[in-house]
């Protein structure tokens, strides 16, 4: 009733009551116990604005329940817990010295307490403190907080143990943002607003040796859902890494040398996850030759009798892949690297995902270091000779009958899909040939479907439905990574096939939105590939793409749907005219139905510019109306502090420009003398630079918004000609086009240089 | 807080979120690549959208 209440100024005595109740020498234990988880309770839900007048009156309470002469342990415990809970709105507290040294001082005495509960409700309070007062803990550190923290790690209780461990997570997390917020200052020539202390890399040398011992106390029966400190002190000492950088290295190291070959278990996997902790952190050109002197004895450890030990050996080599590849992809490591996966790939399904993800870095990096540059598909690389045995084994580990434990089957199809994206030409004929695998596959789940269609009309425990949607997902998911390399010569080759398979998943697939996006996505790709041939199936795919446009309730469906409106215009051009009426209604009914997620109206927007390019002077019996909605569109006012209100309305001002862009092109030609429809937005320019002043007056402009806005200038200035310039030689877009032109981004350099030359035609016609 | 250990595999929201961005992305880059042509600018592109280039100071 208090979070209800105290919000509208309501119950204003309320927490003077609560403190009463605390302080009163004569409350019983129990009523002292309850008004402290009330007063918690409050703090934990309300909004902390609210009570930053009152937190003198709150702390007076809580810091009364946790000094030591107080004798009840339920009544230490719920002051402990409540202060857990107000340290957001004690910033002026925390602010003043003499009142932050009594509520340190009686924080750590709880830290002291006999009894569990206490002393880890008043950890819990240091890790929080830490977090939100950093800069005040210089004084507390050294002296306590160092102490308390280290010998908390070292408990035999678990919960004691993580919140030591937690304390010191939060303090590297702390220190990588200075470190962040450092170098941004030094990069703008400022001094940064805070500091680090480095408190991690001054306590190295005493906190490796406890979390790299805490890694060898693994639980046998490892259940992903629990957490201990085995697992803490992993992620602590991978944080540890990021902050203090190469600094950590010579504190890891020897530790992974004694234990790597250890004949216990536990210490071999201790040392390995050791090792895989610190490969994110130091320099790539430090850890190189580390690596490259670990991988033999790593391989090596991938066919170890332990299942704990190959899993964790399989993550670090997953972690080698993606931030040191070099170090792999070399003569003499790469082979017995590649046996050693492929393998792996038919151990537990724990042990396969993670090769699977190793299996994605290398695909990747492999790829990237025969990349040219010029936009060309590279003829070779090296996994070229692997690659037919590579996606044979990922497709074999998509059809294990294990494949639903530790997220395996997704595992596979997403490294065969990051295999398909980066492949050079000569693995092209394996992606022939996987296609016909996809598309065999897509079939086989089809006919499930039908299966199971039946089934559920006659018997309760049906196969679920869900496992064959999700595998639907992913079919058409790789579908779309072999058609997006599909030679335009194949392509209309399987084609028929293809969209057969789709059109029976949108018949199939009422019930689920998922598949629905996935098949669309699909045909989206098809539609690039196949361009105008893909004409031919628009009669019989046009209902299920209304349908996908009508589907706002699951508005992804609908956002699928209209993109591909786009996709199709652009892919058959003029001949989409047909459809347009249909398409157009539909479209503009989505933007003024309130119920249609706001996510879908931007994407709207741009679409209208691809139907404009489309259908060129055609569009002129649309323009009236979809200048008005652009209009609208563009009026939206929010709240500046709101950030995702503020990513929205840069993302539909941009829709806009491209909705403006495609018009003013479509309706102009591609002729050298433009079509005479142009001037048909002749009435509506006024308000179109109106709204790039607009933009162009926005302190927070984006990049990219400067690029849009400054094509879009340059389209203008090409279709009207020195009449514009009355309106677009002013301060804010002569400062826009300036600051476009120092841009990072080629693109918006490129472009604002363009708007600049376009606008300079004008002034001094030949 | 920190419970992300060994975490590599990629949920299924995630998955579908990734593909919906891929999915924009090529639409916008579809769409940019028409009207850079039209503006006879395609060939003062560069292959990678965005891609970082020295400042013009």
């Amino acid at each position: 009733i208090g979070v209800a209440e105290l919000p509208h100024g309501l119950w204003p005595n309320l927490i003077q009551i609560l403190t009463q109740n605390v302080t009163n020498p004569n409350s019983t234990e129990m009523m002292k116990e309850s008004t402290l988880e009330a007063i918690g309770y409050i703090c934990q839900d309300i909004d902390p604005e609210i009570l930053v007048s009152q937190s003198n009156n709150i702390l007076t309470a809580i810091v009364h329940g946790m000094r030591k002469d107080e004798t009840s342990t339920h009544v230490v415990l719920a002051a402990t817990n409540a202060l857990h809970n107000s340290l957001e709105f004690t910033k002026a507290n925390f602010d003043k010295d003499t009142e932050r040294h009594y509520i340190m001082q009686v924080v750590c005495e709880g830290t002291q307490c006999p009894e569990i509960k206490v002393k880890v409700a008043a950890l819990q309070c240091l890790v929080k403190i830490m977090s939100l007062y950093y800069q005040h803990m210089e004084q507390y550190m050294g002296p306590a907080l160092f102490a308390i923290t280290m010998q908390a790690m070292r408990s035999e209780h678990d919960e004691i143990a993580l919140q030591g461990i937690e304390f010191w997570s939060n303090v590297c997390d702390e220190e990588v943002d200075l470190s962040i917020e450092a170098s941004d200052a030094a990069e703008q020539g400022r001094p940064p607003s805070r500091s680090s202390k480095f408190y991690a890399k001054g306590a190295l040398q005493y906190l490796v040796p406890i979390l790299v011992q805490s890694l060898t106390k693994q639980e046998e029966s490892d259940d992903e859902d629990d957490w201990n400190p085995c697992k803490a002190a992993g992620v602590c000492l991978m944080l540890m890494a990021s902050c203090t950088e190469d600094s950590i290295i010579p504190h890891v190291l020897p530790f992974v040398r004694e234990n790597i070959t250890s004949n216990d278990w536990r210490f071999r996997d201790a040392a390995v996850m050791a090792f895989g902790c610190i490969l994110e952190g130091p320099e790539q050109a430090t850890l190189r030759p580390i690596v490259e002197n670990a991988l033999e004895t790593l391989i090596r450890l991938m066919g170890d009798q332990s299942v704990i030990v190959r899993d964790t050996v399989a993550w670090t080599i997953g972690r080698i892949c993606e931030l040191i590849p070099e170090a792999v992809l070399k003569d003499g490591t790469l082979k017995p690297l590649l046996d050693a996966l492929l393998e792996g790939l038919r151990s537990e399904p724990r042990v396969a995902a993670n090769v699977c993800w190793a299996f994605n870095s290398l695909a990747e990096a492999s790829y990237e270091s025969v990349q040219e540059g010029d936009g060309n598909e590279p003829k070779t690389y090296c996994l070229s000779e692997y690659f037919a045995g590579i996606v044979q084994k990922l497709l074999e580990a998509t059809e294990r009958q294990d494949g639903g434990q530790a997220n395996l089957r997704s595992a596979a199809y997403e490294a065969l899909m990051e295999m398909i994206k980066n492949s050079p030409l000569d693995c092209y004929p394996i992606v022939q040939s996987t296609t016909m695998i996809i598309l065999e596959r897509l079939n086989h789940v089809l006919s499930i479907e039908n299966h199971i269609s039946n089934l559920e009309n006659h018997i309760q425990n049906a196969p679920d439905r869900a496992q064959v949607n999700d595998l639907q997902s992913l079919l058409c998911a790789t579908l779309q990574s072999v058609l997006r390399k599909m030679t335009p010569e194949d392509a209309p080759r399987i084609s028929d096939a293809i969209m057969t398979a789709l059109l029976q998943m949108f018949n199939a697939s009422g019930k689920s939105g998922g598949v629905q996006e996935d098949a669309l996505m699909a045909v989206g790709t098809l539609v690039e590939t196949l361009g105008e041939n893909f004409l031919k199936y628009m009669d019989v795919f046009r209902p299920f793409l209304i349908v996908g446009l009508r589907n706002f309730v699951e508005y992804q469906v609908c956002s699928a749907a209209v993109g591909l409106v786009g996709d199709i215009s652009r892919a058959i051009g003029i001949k989409v005219l047909p459809y347009c009426d249909e398409l157009m209604t539909v479209l503009l009914e989505n933007l003024q139905n309130q119920a249609v997620h706001r996510s879908v109206k931007p994407q709207i927007l741009s679409v209208f510019g691809d139907i404009a390019l489309a259908i060129s002077t055609e569009f002129k019996k649309y323009l009236e109306v979809v200048m008005q909605t652009l209009m609208q569109a563009s009026q939206l006012q929010i709240d500046p502090n709101d950030y995702d209100l503020v990513d929205y309305l840069n993302e539909l001002r941009e829709n806009c420009l491209e909705a403006y862009t495609g018009i003013v092109q479509g309706l102009k030609g591609d002729a050298e003398v433009p079509n005479p429809e142009v001037q048909l937005i002749q009435q509506h320019i006024q308000y179109i630079v109106h709204f790039l002043l607009q933009i162009a007056n926005d302190p927070e402009i984006t990049d990219s918004l400067i690029a849009a806005s400054a094509g879009l200038l340059g389209d203008l200035c090409a279709a009207f000609g020195p009449a514009l310039l009355l309106l677009v030689e002013n301060e804010p877009i002569h400062a826009m086009l300036q600051k476009g032109k120092k841009s990072k981004i080629t693109k918006t350099r490129t472009l604002s240089g363009w708007a600049v030359k376009e606008i300079r035609k004008l002034r001094a016609p030949v | 807080k920190y419970n992300h250990f060994k975490d590599t595999a990629k949920s299924k929201e995630c998955l579908q979120e990734i593909r919906r961005k891929e999915f924009i992305d090529n639409q916008k880059k579809n769409r940019e690549q028409i009207v850079m042509r039209l503006r006879c600018l395609l060939d003062e592109m560069p292959v990678e959208d965005n891609a970082c280039e020295p400042m013009d100071t």
